[in-house]
């Protein structure tokens, strides 16, 4: 019993479920003594102790008995709305990211992920200037973003999401070894998460290394979001002066942004006077569309989590076998990957038939966006 | 009573008689935005003149907001609705004019609709009020008023506004003279506003940009 517990874990799996360790005194009969002491690893649980831990943290035996979490600090770690989440709200989401980072290795050790190309853009003091500069970059032009989860996948960046029920925790990101992570909240609505993770693609670039934090550090990201997602350019070009609610509506899916953001960006761009903005914040207010947005838009999923879980069902394996393999609860591995998800949509598909795959040309690949993930036997 | 009407429409001269009453194109332009945003906000389930009803309520609106945290107050006495500046003696109210409204040039603008008792009562007060400032030898009418004389010594100006496919062409005006169908027809000043232009709502079609690039993200098996 000796060598196959690993007090971290104890912690990370406590906190995954919200609990202090007085609280998990009380529903495991455990004295807080004895937790304490686990936890500190002063001592080592009895096996009786360990299934009553297992079955009151809903986590398998195996889960405490492998190596050492990597720890995240929340000093590292940029949350969207630190001044509103309770301590507790905070330690459940960073051990969400713990959990986060051996995913990430298990996924690195059987599939190739893109590399990342996440430039530091601190030398931009205007957000907005930081936002065009990262577009120019990536070749992206003043075009709307089609997809902002594929677009951070793509460079490089782990996505993945929180099933937090706690409206307070946003999202969050960090740098780990050189790799850039972000976590969504799958609670909010397909606008919001897009907003969400454009903002903190803000922090990513222009705070990476210990930058402005706290307010103004949330404030230049929100300003580097809503740049990004909706240029001055663009904006300009196509919502009318003096837009009305039904102009931003018939509109705001152009960006993939929610009718407020889109009303916000109109008036930083001068597109609406100050009394215009106050009138349709009223409105888009009093009509409740701040919390339920109108003509939504689908939530973005993660393409990497989609191609991994297709690749591996291919080869006859399953969510249970990979969660099996990490020691965690399937429900874990699941609010991670934003609830594997899969759907049958175009270039998402995973073809896993390589001589169907050779019957097509490359023209035709290219012409569907066909995914390109190639199975090695 | 014919007066002669005193037209500015030199940018300069526009600028500094509003300034004179307490105003600038800025402030009034908000009103003149909220007119068009009102016009636009009707749709077809609503009642008939919705828009121009709309029009009248955020204009109004709009330029109280603007006003009274500079020390305006509203006043709807008698159903009347105005901004009121008791220290200068001026009131606003606002008002749909016809397709004369905004031009220095040609025929001065009237009021689209008839107005009621409480307008020609206002207007009455202003050619008293303007009366009494011309024996004064005062030829303009942003001095203090004397409250003993009319209902409350203010003179009351006319947010004048008048929507066209490009814009909205505007003036504030100080009524002196209703025609026989008690629309307000004569002017003693007219201050002409620039067009605020307009390429809103329904004016404009709905021209929208290509979607961006789409990307596919490489993930690939690793042997062993």
């Amino acid at each position: 019993m000796d060598s196959s517990f690993t007090p971290s874990r104890l912690a990370v799996a406590r906190r995954r479920r919200g609990l202090t360790k007085k609280a998990l005194a009380d529903v495991s009969g455990i004295s807080l003594r004895s937790l304490t002491g686990y936890e500190a690893g002063a001592h080592v649980p009895s096996a009786a102790h360990l299934d009553v831990l297992a079955r009151v943290l809903k986590f398998p035996v195996a889960f405490f008995a492998r190596e050492d979490l990597d720890a995240l600090r929340s000093e590292g770690v940029s949350f969207r709305s630190m001044s509103r989440m309770t301590a507790g709200q905070r330690a459940r989401a960073l051990a969400s990211g713990e959990m986060a980072l051996e995913l990430s290795a298990w996924l690195e050790r059987h599939f190739s992920l893109p590399d990342p190309d996440v430039p530091d853009l601190r030398q931009y003091s205007d957000p907005e200037a930081a936002a065009l500069a990262l577009r120019s970059r990536w070749g992206l032009g003043d075009r709307p973003l089609a997809h902002v989860v594929r677009l951070l996948e793509a460079k490089g960046i782990r996505v993945f999401s929180l099933a937090e029920e706690a409206r307070e925790v946003d999202a969050f990101s960090f740098w780990r070894g050189g790799v850039p992570f972000v976590f969504l909240n799958t609670g909010k609505s397909g606008e919001r998460s897009r907003f969400d993770a454009a903002h903190e693609l803000g922090h990513l670039v222009l705070h990476a290394h210990g930058a402005p934090s706290g307010r103004e550090a949330e404030q230049e990201a929100d300003l580097f979001a809503s740049s990004l997602l909706m240029p001055r350019s663009s904006v300009l070009a196509y919502v009318p002066r003096g837009a009305t609610l039904a102009d931003l509506l018939a509109r705001k899916r152009v960006w993939g942004v929610s009718l407020a953001a889109l009303a916000h960006r109109a008036h930083r761009v001068g597109l609406l006077s100050e009394w215009q903005y106050r009138t349709l914040a009223i409105q888009i207010q009093e009509r409740g569309y701040r919390t339920s947005e109108p003509d939504p838009m689908p939530r973005e999923l993660s393409q990497v989590t989609e191609k991994v879980f297709s690749a591996l069902r291919a080869e006859g394996r399953n969510k249970a076998d990979v969660a099996r393999e990490l020691g965690w609860p399937v429900a874990e591995l699941e609010s991670l990957v934003f609830g594997l998800v899969l759907r049958a949509v175009p270039g998402a598909a995973v073809d896993t038939d390589v001589s169907a795959r050779r019957s097509r040309s490359h023209e035709e690949d290219a012409a569907v966006g066909q995914p390109s993930l190639h199975l090695v036997p | 009573m014919r007066v002669a009407t005193h037209t500015w429409e030199e940018p300069d001269d526009v600028t500094q008689r509003l300034k004179d009453l307490g105003l600038s194109k800025e402030i009034l332009r908000e009103a003149v935005y909220a007119y068009a945003m009102g016009l636009a906000a009707a749709t077809a389930n609503d009642p008939p003149n919705a828009g121009g009803f709309m029009a009248y309520v955020y204009s109004t609106r709009a330029l109280r907001e603007m006003l009274i945290p500079r020390g305006w107050r509203r006043d709807n006495s008698g159903g009347y609705c105005r901004v009121v500046n008791d220290a200068a003696g001026v009131a606003i109210t606002v008002s749909t004019g016809d397709e004369h409204t905004g031009g220095a040039e040609g025929e001065a603008p009237r009021t689209k609709r008839s107005k009621g008792p409480r307008t020609v009562a206002a207007v009455a007060d202003n050619v008293l009020q303007l009366s009494l400032f011309d024996q004064s030898d005062h030829d303009t009418a942003d001095g203090a008023g004397d409250d003993s004389s009319g209902a409350d010594g203010c003179v009351t100006w006319v947010l004048l506004m008048h929507a066209t496919p490009s814009g909205i062409q505007s003036e504030l005006s100080l009524p002196v003279e209703l025609d026989d169908s008690h629309r307000i027809g004569e002017w003693r000043e007219r201050i002409i506003l620039p067009v605020t232009p307009l390429d809103g709502p329904s004016l404009a079609p709905i021209i929208l940009p290509e979607p961006g690039p789409d990307f596919d993200v490489s993930v690939t098996r690793r042997t062993g």
